[in-house]
């Protein structure tokens, strides 16, 4: 269902970069690809838009490797994040946590405003007030 | 003249005709022999001959390499730290790329059929690997793993994960093992260890800080789990999206899971054995207490 296919780098390499084709290059259909859940699917087309091309075909490349092998590994890893951060739900805070949270932050200013009044007159009981 | 006859023929009737090759009909090839430049002749290479005018530089008395005038040199001011500390014991692996491997192949020089060894290696000439050197075996390189295409059962000391996805894909089988340095020299030089005529010492177990490496399936080492080496294999198979090929349908599926006991150094022979070249026999040892010290 991915259609690989393989052409040659560009960058310097002499001979090697001339002949060998070691650019991996990896194809599928976004809309009709059933192994991806329907909701992660719209979220990556509109994450990696400028991905897709005109056919509606998600184009992954590597060329970092000097080895197609590896090319494709790194390929198929960046495929695979892809749906990873696409399925990924956002972290759903609960009520008593973020009661949890709110009262922290009440108790924190409480004891810092308390500190506050202790130093206060500590500094008052310096001053000499001469009547 | 067009030496491109049919088969050849051309060629050889020119050697029946023209005179013997000899000292005086033999030219090098126009532009492969340069003249070289000699000092102290002419009008280039003569005058100041090179050296410059006056001074230390044409009097020859220049300070020794890496003298700064007087300042710290750079190879004293920077501090010193062990990168390169113990470098000489340290562990060295001679490199096999997979181009090389296919080669000694295609060649013939290395039978696919049967086990790869480090002695069919060095018997092949493929690699030449000198213990002496604080060598500890050979390691797989990855150099040529988009040409490789060859199912060997092959057997080293180190192998980067590239070249074992790369073998197996082809549907062949790696295992890493350790030699200590005297069963290294054996397994190099076989011949000479038996005109010895000393008992084969049996293979020792891989230090403290090899052990690990030797037991993780990931680098199929030899005293891995072989359920754990399955499922190492077809993660491999995921991560770099090939189909891993069934080898226990192969029909040298016999010969591709023949694997060396961890104490063994030679695939027939067991520690304990003496061969004798001259006679071409083998001598095994009949004292249960050396039967017991070689079989633990």
């Amino acid at each position: 269902r991915l259609t690989v296919s393989y052409s040659r780098s560009s960058g310097p390499g002499g001979q090697h970069v001339n002949k060998v084709n070691t650019k991996a290059e990896i194809r599928f259909h976004l809309a009709s690809a059933d192994w991806i859940p329907e909701d992660a699917r719209q979220k990556m087309a509109s994450m990696h838009r400028n991905k897709i091309n005109r056919a509606g075909e998600l184009i992954v490349t590597s060329e970092e490797s000097r080895y197609q092998m590896r090319n494709l590994a790194i390929c198929l890893e960046k495929i695979r994040t892809m749906v990873a951060e696409a399925t990924e739900k956002p972290k759903v805070v609960s009520k008593e946590t973020t009661q949890k949270l709110i009262e922290r932050v009440e108790k924190m200013n409480r004891e810092r405003l308390r500190q506050k009044k202790i130093h206060s007159n500590i500094k008052q009981s310096r001053k000499a007030d001469f009547d | 003249a067009d030496m491109s006859g049919n088969g050849g023929s051309k060629a050889l009737e020119l050697l029946r005709s023209l005179p013997r090759v000899s000292l005086a009909n033999l030219r090098p090839s126009p532009g492969s022999k340069k003249r070289e430049r000699r000092r102290g002749r002419g009008r280039y290479g003569g005058r100041k001959c090179g050296r410059g005018h006056k001074g230390q530089r044409q009097r020859g008395n220049r300070p020794r390499l890496g003298f700064e005038g007087g300042q710290t040199p750079f190879y004293l001011a920077i501090p010193k730290y062990g990168f390169n500390e113990g470098h000489s014991r340290r562990r060295q692996y001679q490199p096999l790329s997979l181009q090389r491997l296919q080669y000694l192949i295609d060649l013939g020089r290395v039978d696919p059929t049967q086990p790869i060894d480090l002695t069919q290696l060095t018997n092949a000439r493929g690699v030449t690997v000198q213990p002496l050197k604080r060598d500890y075996g050979v390691q797989l390189v990855e150099e040529g793993a988009d040409i490789f295409s060859a199912k060997v059962n092959i057997e080293v000391q180190r192998a980067s994960e590239l070249a074992i996805a790369t073998i197996e894909k082809n549907g062949g089988v790696v295992t890493t093992s350790f030699y200590d340095p005297r069963s290294l020299e054996i397994l190099c030089k076989p011949v000479v260890f038996f005109l010895r005529g000393q008992p084969i010492p049996k293979r020792m177990l891989p230090p403290e800080d090899l052990v690990r490496y030797y037991t993780d399936a990931r680098n199929r080492g030899y005293l891995a789990d072989p359920s754990k080496v399955a499922e190492a294999r077809r993660e491999l198979a995921k991560k770099y999206g090939y189909v891993l090929p069934d080898i226990t349908k192969d029909e040298l599926f016999k010969m591709l899971s023949t694997r060396k006991d961890p104490r063994q150094i030679f695939f027939g022979l067991a520690p304990g054995w003496i061969v004798n070249m001259a006679d071409k026999k083998i001598l095994k040892p009949t004292d249960e207490r050396l039967l017991k010290y070689y079989s633990s």
